[in-house]
C-alpha cells in the first residue's frame, strides 16, 4: 500500500494555518508514487454500437449484401477503404489512429461478444451489463463495486467516475467519486470568496462527528487534493491532443499520472443509437469513431511510460441489426465489440469465436450472435487489474473462461 | 435590527404579493375529521416550530413562522391535509408548470407512430422527435422544473411533500421509452390528486397510468398461450421477415407491485404468488398505438384461466375487474398498512422508526382504510413523533435541500427548466432515477462526498446569483449588505434555524465571513456558509 495524507492532518493543518495549496503539491511530490498500481479504465459506449462497422468482418459477403449504404469497403478498394487487421476483420479508416496501437500489440478487439440475455432495449441492456449480477431492476451494487469491495478499504480517489452521474456498475458500498471534469471540482462562487469558504466549511464538517461531517470533510479534502494536481495548467505529454468530446479521457490521464493512488476510472461515451443516417466511412458514425480513435491515441501518448500500468476497456450494451435499416441507419441487435488497450494487452488480435453472419448463424436470424459472455473480458481485465478472485461475488451465476487478452 | 422590524418586514414580504395565503378555513371546516387524542401537541416554542416545519413542510419561508403561530398546529396541520382545487396546483408556477403537464397530442402521436413502425424497437425515437420538432429534452427537464417549483412555492407544502412521497412510492423512470412524454401527466393525474387521498385509488391510478404500465413493462405482458401463437406463425415470412419480439408473460410490474408497492419485501407472498398476479394483470394496456399511449383493457391478451393469489381465488373470466379486485386487496392487506407506515415514519418521524410508533400508523392506516390523511394525522399526534432525541435528527434529500434554500432565501424561479441541472448536480432530479425503489430517504444514501460538496457549490453560487433560473428580487432588502457582522449572523440564525442555530456554526460563520472586507462578499459568504452547514443539512 502506498502511503497516502492521513486526512485528520490534513484538516488539522487547514484550520491551524491558512493552509496552503503549495504545501499540499509539495508533500504531495515527497510521496512515493503508486509506480506499480495498476489501473483499470471502462469506457461505456452508451446507445449501442455498431461493432461491424468499427472492426468489419470484411470477409462476409452477407455483410455487404444486406449494408448496401453503409458497409465500409473492403481493404484496398481505394478510399475509404478498410484497414486490415488480420486477412478476416478490417478497422473503420476513420479509426486508422488505433492501427499503430493494433500493430504494437497494444490494442485487441473482441467481437461477437455481449449478454448472455437477448434483450434490445438500452435501459435493460444497460443495466444488466452494469449489475451483472440477479434483480437487474432493484440491485443497488453493480459489479465493479462488489470487485472493490474484496479490496482492502482505499481512499476517496480510488474509484473515479468522470461524468455527471456514479454509473450503475459503480455504486454500491464502495463509493465512487463523482468528478465532472476535473478543473471545476470546486466550490464556483467568486473567487474572491474562495479561501473564506474553504475554510469556513472545512471547519463547520471537520467538527461534525457523523457521517455528514466524514462525507464533507472527504469532499472537502478531494478539492484540495485534486485543485492541487493544477488541472487549468495540465500539459497532455508527446503533444496528445484530446478531441473536445473526449475530455473526460484527458482528465483520467492526469488523475492516473498523478501521485494519487487511483486504481478505476470510469467514463462514458454516448452517441451510438445510429437509427438514422448512420452512413459509411464517410457518415455520422464514421465522424464519431474518428473522435474516438484520435481520443483513444492521445490517450495512449498521454500516458507514456504510465500506460503500461493501465488498462481500458470499452463496452456498449449490444450491437445492431446485420442488415441496414429503411432509413440507411441498423436497429438495436444483439453482439457488439469491445476493445481492450494496454500495456499488458495481448494486442493485435481479434479475439473471440466469430459466429458468421449467414442469416442462419444470425441471433434470431437478423443480429450478430454472442459468442463470448462481456464477463469474459470484465473478469479478466478486472482480475488483471485489481486482483478480482471471488467470482461469485463480483459475477453471482458466471463461471470464468478467460480469452487471454491480458497478459497475466 | 430587533424580532419586531424582522416580521414587519416578512409582512411586507407578504404585502408585495409574494405568497398570497389561500383561504382553506372553509375548506378545512368540511372535511375536517375528529382528530385521534393520542397527544395533547406541545405548545409552540421555536424548537417545536422548527420540527413541525422542518418535518411536515419544505422549511421555513420568512413568514412561515408567524403563519404557524397565528393558526396553532392543529389547525394549520389540518389546512395542509386540504390538498388545494384542482387547477390550483397548475397556477403555481410559470411556463414549464404547463408543459410538464402535458402529454401533449404531438408527442404523444410520435412515440405512437414510433411503436407502430417497430415492435422490436421502441427506443429510436431521435428521428421522430427531429422530424416533428418536439424538443423531449426539454419536456424531461420541465417535469424536474414543475416539481421543484411545486415545492418552493406551493402552500400546500404537505400536499407538496406528500407528492414527492408517492412519486417515488410509485417510481417511473422518465428516460424509459414514451415515459419522457408521460411523466409529467403521470405525477398529474395519478399522484397529485391522491396524494392526501385513499391509497387505494393511488394505487388503481398508478396500475392504470400508461407510464407505469411502460416503465414496469406491463404493456408487454400478455397470456402465456398468446406467446405460442405469435411464435408459431412468426419469422420465415419470406425473402425479408419481420422479426418480432418474444410476448408472453412479463412479471416485471408484478414483482414491484407486492415488494415496493405494497406488501413489502418482507409482506410473506412467493414466487407463485407473483406469476399468478402478473397473470391476474394481463390485458392492462395500452391502446393500440394509433389511438395514442392511453390505458386500455386489452381482453386479447388476458389470461382468462384461473389464478391464486395469496390463497385467494381470482377468475376465470374476470377481465379487468379480477385486476382492480386484486388491488383492492393488496391495499387493504395488514402486510401493506405495516410496509407504507413503515415508509411514512421514516419521512416523518427517523431514519430507523420504532416499531411501536409504525404499528400504530399502521393500524391507523387499516382502520381508515388506507385514508392518507388520517395516517399523516395520526403521525402528527404520535407520541414518537414529538419525542426530543428524533428532532433534527433526519437528512435533507437534496431536493429537501434545494427547496429550504430556496424558500429560506426567498428566490424565485424564472420560466426555465434550469433548476433542473442543479438536481442533477445535487443528485436527485425528480423522476430520474432508473431503479423501481424511488430515491432512498435515509441519510446514509446523501451523506457521500460528491453529494455534499454539490450542496455547498449549490449555496455558494445560489447566494452569488450563479444559479440561471433562480431570482433573488428581494436579497438587499432583506439582507442588507450594510447590515453589521453580528446583525448578520443574528438574522441568519433567526431566519435560516429559527433562532436555535448552534453558537458553533454561528460562530464559524462569523468569523470566516467576518474575514472578506467587501461588504457584500461578506455577506454571501455568510449565508452561503450558513447554507451548506451541516446544520442546515438537517431537519
Amino acid at each position: 500500500m502506498p502511503i497516502r495524507f492521513d486526512r485528520r492532518t490534513l484538516f488539522r493543518m487547514g484550520t491551524a494555518s491558512a493552509w496552503s495549496l503549495m504545501a499540499l503539491s509539495h508533500a504531495a511530490q515527497a510521496e512515493p508514487r503508486p509506480a506499480d498500481r495498476r489501473v483499470l479504465v471502462c469506457v461505456f459506449m452508451r446507445g449501442a454500437v455498431d461493432g461491424l462497422s468499427v472492426v468489419v468482418p470484411y470477409a462476409e459477403a452477407s455483410y455487404y449484401r444486406d449494408r448496401s449504404s453503409i458497409a465500409i469497403q473492403r481493404p484496398g478498394k481505394g478510399d475509404g477503404a478498410a484497414l486490415d487487421l488480420d486477412g478476416r476483420f478490417a478497422l473503420n479508416p476513420r479509426l486508422a489512429a488505433l492501427l499503430p496501437i493494433y500493430r504494437a500489440k497494444e490494442l485487441a478487439v473482441v467481437h461477437a461478444v455481449g449478454l448472455p440475455t437477448g434483450t434490445r432495449s438500452h435501459f435493460d441492456a444497460q443495466d444488466e451489463m452494469e449489475i451483472a449480477g440477479p434483480d437487474v431492476h432493484t440491485a443497488a451494487e453493480g459489479w465493479l463495486s462488489r470487485a472493490l469491495g474484496e479490496l482492502p478499504r482505499g481512499g476517496l480517489e480510488r474509484s473515479i467516475a468522470l461524468g455527471d452521474h456514479v454509473p450503475r456498475a459503480l455504486s454500491g458500498t464502495s463509493g465512487a467519486l463523482l468528478v465532472r471534469n476535473l478543473e471545476g471540482f470546486d466550490l464556483h462562487g467568486p473567487g474572491r470568496m474562495r479561501d473564506a469558504m474553504h475554510r469556513g466549511f472545512e471547519r463547520l464538517y471537520g467538527e461534525s462527528r457523523d457521517a455528514l461531517g466524514q462525507g464533507g470533510r472527504d469532499a472537502l479534502y478531494a478539492t484540495r487534493m485534486l485543485q492541487a494536481l493544477d488541472p487549468k495548467s495540465y500539459q497532455p505529454k508527446n503533444g496528445a491532443n484530446y478531441p473536445d468530446k473526449y475530455k473526460h479521457l484527458r482528465d483520467a490521464a492526469q488523475l492516473i499520472k498523478s501521485n494519487l493512488d487511483v486504481q478505476v476510472v470510469w467514463l462514458d461515451a454516448g452517441g451510438w443509437d445510429t437509427h438514422a443516417g448512420q452512413g459509411g466511412a464517410d457518415g455520422s458514425l464514421g465522424k464519431k469513431l474518428e473522435e474516438l480513435g484520435r481520443a483513444l491515441a492521445a490517450f495512449r501518448a498521454d500516458l507514456d511510460a504510465d500506460f503500461g500500468r493501465v488498462t481500458l476497456v470499452t463496452m456498449t450494451e449490444f450491437g445492431r441489426t446485420v442488415a441496414e435499416n429503411g432509413t440507411g441507419g441498423t436497429d438495436h441487435g444483439h453482439g457488439s465489440l469491445m476493445m481492450v488497450m494496454g500495456g499488458a494487452v495481448n494486442g493485435g488480435q481479434v479475439a473471440g469465436r466469430w459466429p458468421g453472419l449467414e442469416p442462419e448463424q444470425r441471433f434470431e436470424e437478423r443480429d450478430l450472435a454472442v459468442t463470448t459472455d462481456y464477463r469474459d473480458v470484465l473478469g479478466e481485465v478486472s482480475t488483471h487489474c485489481l486482483g478480482v478472485s471471488n467470482f461469485t461475488h463480483t459475477f453471482p451465476g458466471y463461471t470464468p473462461n478467460f480469452l487471454g487478452v491480458v497478459r497475466s | 435590527m430587533s424580532d419586531g422590524d424582522l416580521v414587519a418586514l416578512g409582512a411586507a414580504a407578504l404585502a408585495l404579493g409574494c405568497a398570497a395565503r389561500p383561504s382553506a378555513t372553509t375548506r378545512t371546516a368540511q372535511s375536517a375529521k375528529a382528530a385521534p387524542a393520542v397527544a395533547t401537541l406541545p405548545a409552540l416554542t421555536p424548537d417545536i416550530t422548527r420540527h413541525v416545519l422542518g418535518r411536515f413542510s419544505y422549511g421555513p419561508t420568512l413568514t412561515d413562522p408567524a403563519w404557524l403561530a397565528s393558526l396553532g398546529v392543529e389547525r394549520w396541520f389540518e389546512e395542509q391535509l386540504v390538498p388545494p382545487p384542482p387547477g390550483e396546483a397548475a397556477t403555481l408556477a410559470a411556463a414549464p408548470y404547463r408543459r410538464a403537464l402535458g402529454q401533449p397530442d404531438d408527442v404523444v402521436a410520435a412515440f405512437a407512430a414510433d411503436e407502430r413502425s417497430d415492435p422490436v424497437d421502441t427506443e429510436h425515437i431521435s428521428l421522430r422527435k427531429q422530424a416533428n420538432r418536439i424538443n423531449v429534452k426539454e419536456l424531461v427537464a420541465a417535469v424536474g422544473a414543475a416539481q421543484t417549483a411545486r415545492q418552493v412555492t406551493s402552500d400546500a407544502q404537505l400536499q407538496a411533500l406528500m407528492i414527492d412521497f408517492w412519486a417515488n412510492h410509485f417510481n417511473v423512470y422518465l428516460r424509459k421509452n414514451a415515459v419522457k412524454v408521460l411523466g409529467g401527466n403521470y405525477v398529474e393525474t395519478a399522484i397529485v390528486p391522491h396524494a392526501l387521498g385513499r391509497f387505494e385509488d393511488l394505487l388503481v391510478a398508478t396500475a392504470r397510468h400508461p407510464a407505469m404500465l411502460i416503465y414496469l413493462d406491463n404493456d408487454k405482458s400478455v397470456v402465456a398461450d398468446k406467446e405460442r401463437e405469435l411464435s408459431t406463425g412468426r419469422l420465415r415470412g419470406g425473402a425479408n421477415p419481420k422479426p418480432r419480439k418474444k410476448r408472453g408473460l412479463n412479471e416485471n410490474y408484478a414483482r414491484e407491485l407486492l415488494e415496493l408497492h405494497t406488501l413489502g419485501v418482507d409482506g410473506g407472498y412467493t414466487q407463485q404468488d407473483v406469476i399468478e398476479v402478473a397473470r391476474v394483470l394481463t390485458g392492462f394496456g395500452l391502446c393500440r398505438p394509433e389511438d395514442g399511449l392511453s390505458y386500455e383493457f386489452r381482453p386479447d391478451r388476458h389470461d382468462r384461466g384461473s389464478k391464486t393469489v395469496l390463497g385467494v381465488a381470482f377468475g376465470p373470466n374476470g377481465g379487468e375487474e379480477e385486476g382492480l379486485a386484486l388491488l383492492r386487496m393488496l391495499a387493504k392487506h395488514p402486510a401493506t398498512a405495516q410496509h407504507i407506515a413503515g415508509k411514512l415514519c421514516r419521512r416523518f418521524v427517523s431514519d430507523a422508526p420504532d416499531a411501536p410508533c409504525v404499528a400504530r400508523v399502521a393500524a391507523r392506516f387499516r382502520e381508515t382504510d388506507g385514508d392518507i390523511a388520517a395516517t399523516l394525522r395520526a403521525i402528527l399526534h404520535d407520541p414518537s413523533f414529538w419525542d426530543p432525541t428524533v428532532r433534527g435528527g433526519k437528512l435533507k434529500k437534496p431536493s429537501e435541500f434545494l427547496a429550504s434554500a430556496l424558500r429560506a432565501l426567498g428566490a424565485e424561479l424564472d420560466a426555465s427548466t434550469e433548476i433542473t441541472k442543479v438536481s442533477q448536480q445535487l443528485g436527485e432530479p425528480p423522476l430520474l432515477q432508473p431503479v423501481p425503489t424511488g430515491y432512498a430517504d435515509i441519510a446514509a444514501a446523501w451523506s457521500g462526498g460528491a453529494q455534499l460538496l454539490a450542496r455547498m457549490d449549490v449555496a455558494t453560487r445560489l447566494v452569488s446569483g450563479k444559479v440561471p433560473g433562480v431570482k433573488l428580487p428581494n436579497l438587499d432588502e432583506l439582507w442588507p449588505s450594510t447590515l453589521a457582522l453580528p446583525e448578520l449572523v443574528a438574522r441568519i440564525n433567526r431566519v435560516f434555524f429559527l433562532g436555535l442555530g448552534d453558537a458553533r456554526t454561528l460562530q464559524v460563520v462569523r468569523e470566516e465571513a467576518g474575514a472578506i472586507e467587501e461588504p457584500v462578499d461578506r455577506r454571501n459568504a455568510a449565508l452561503a456558509l450558513a447554507l451548506g452547514s451541516p446544520a442546515f443539512q438537517r431537519r
